[in-house]
């Protein structure tokens, strides 16, 4: 039993979280990724953006309407990450979610079994934008995880 | 050769932050270790200065530093991972960040205070500093 054990450990495959919103520190954050990709032996990236909940704001707008708004928004943020990342031919997957930075990208990481998270020191929105590294910080008092801060 | 700097104090998680790098070596690619311990003195060293001399009291204070650094010294000499070390005295995020880009490292690994409730990196708090003294990437190890 033990040693079944000890081989499903072996194979495991370390992962990465890189919480990405198109800005120029999560495009640096997957530079520093890849930079280290070898000496912490990442095998698998997840890239995640985290969109507001704009159901509040668009009441107009139906359900299906929000969603699609949201994934698109999504989309674009990821793009020149997936690209660059598909690039170095890492295997990785992308989600979308909804709901506050911090919280999202801790519960993400947990929910992907992540072995450490690469993110901007700075960014994640217009309003965190403003008080430096807010979302790094809530992060890191969120998880247990390494963070590797970027500029 | 990744050049990583390791600032060690003596905690639990500055001992943890070591460990994952010593962790980078299984990869078989090729790291150095600089480990730094700060000595920042220069509070007590003015009600000190009146009982002891100068050359004395840094003695001492570079003495506290190489004991702060032992028992990780002997963690990378037993995981074999070659490093040098250092005392530095200052204040502790500018003494680190400037150590770091004066010996060209490429990135900082260090531990945060494990204070489960209270975020790790409160403004304030030497990691928050050395993030933004900083252009090198900071990992860190809770």
């Amino acid at each position: 039993m033990r040693r079944s054990d000890d081989e499903i450990e072996e194979v495991d495959v370390r992962k990465v979280l890189i919480p990405v919103d198109g800005s120029p520190q999560s495009a640096r954050a997957v530079e520093t990724m890849l930079d280290f990709v070898q000496y912490e032996q990442i095998g698998q990236v997840c890239l995640l953006n985290v969109q507001p909940d704009l159901r509040p704001g668009y009441r107009s707008l139906s359900a299906l309407e929000i969603d699609k708004l949201t994934q698109q928004q999504g989309e674009r943020a990821l793009y020149d990450a997936v690209r660059r990342v598909e690039a170095a031919g890492l295997p990785f997957d992308t989600r979308i979610e909804t709901g506050a930075p911090a919280p999202t990208i801790a519960r993400v990481a947990e929910e992907i079994g992540a072995d450490q998270i690469f993110m901007g020191s700075q960014g994640h929105g217009a309003i965190a934008a403003f008080v430096l590294g807010s979302v790094a910080v809530k992060t890191l008092s969120l998880t247990t995880l390494p963070v590797t801060l970027v500029r | 050769m990744l050049n990583i700097l390791v600032p060690v104090d003596g905690s639990e998680n500055a001992r943890r932050a070591l460990e994952h790098v010593i962790g980078l070596k299984e990869s078989g690619q090729p790291i150095f270790v600089r480990l730094l311990n700060v000595q920042s003195p220069l509070q007590s060293k003015v009600s000190l200065n009146a009982i002891a001399s100068q050359a004395t009291l840094d003695a001492y204070f570079r003495e506290m530093g190489e004991e702060a650094l032992a028992a990780s010294l002997a963690l990378l000499h037993r995981a074999q991972v070659p490093c040098e070390h250092a005392v530095e005295f200052g204040p502790p995020a500018k003494t680190i960040a400037d150590y770091a880009q004066k010996h060209g490292c490429h990135r900082i690994v260090m531990g945060t205070r494990g204070m489960g409730v209270v975020s790790n990196l409160v403004v304030g708090s030497i990691a928050y500093q050395v993030v933004h003294l900083t252009q090198l990437p900071v990992t860190l190890v809770q």
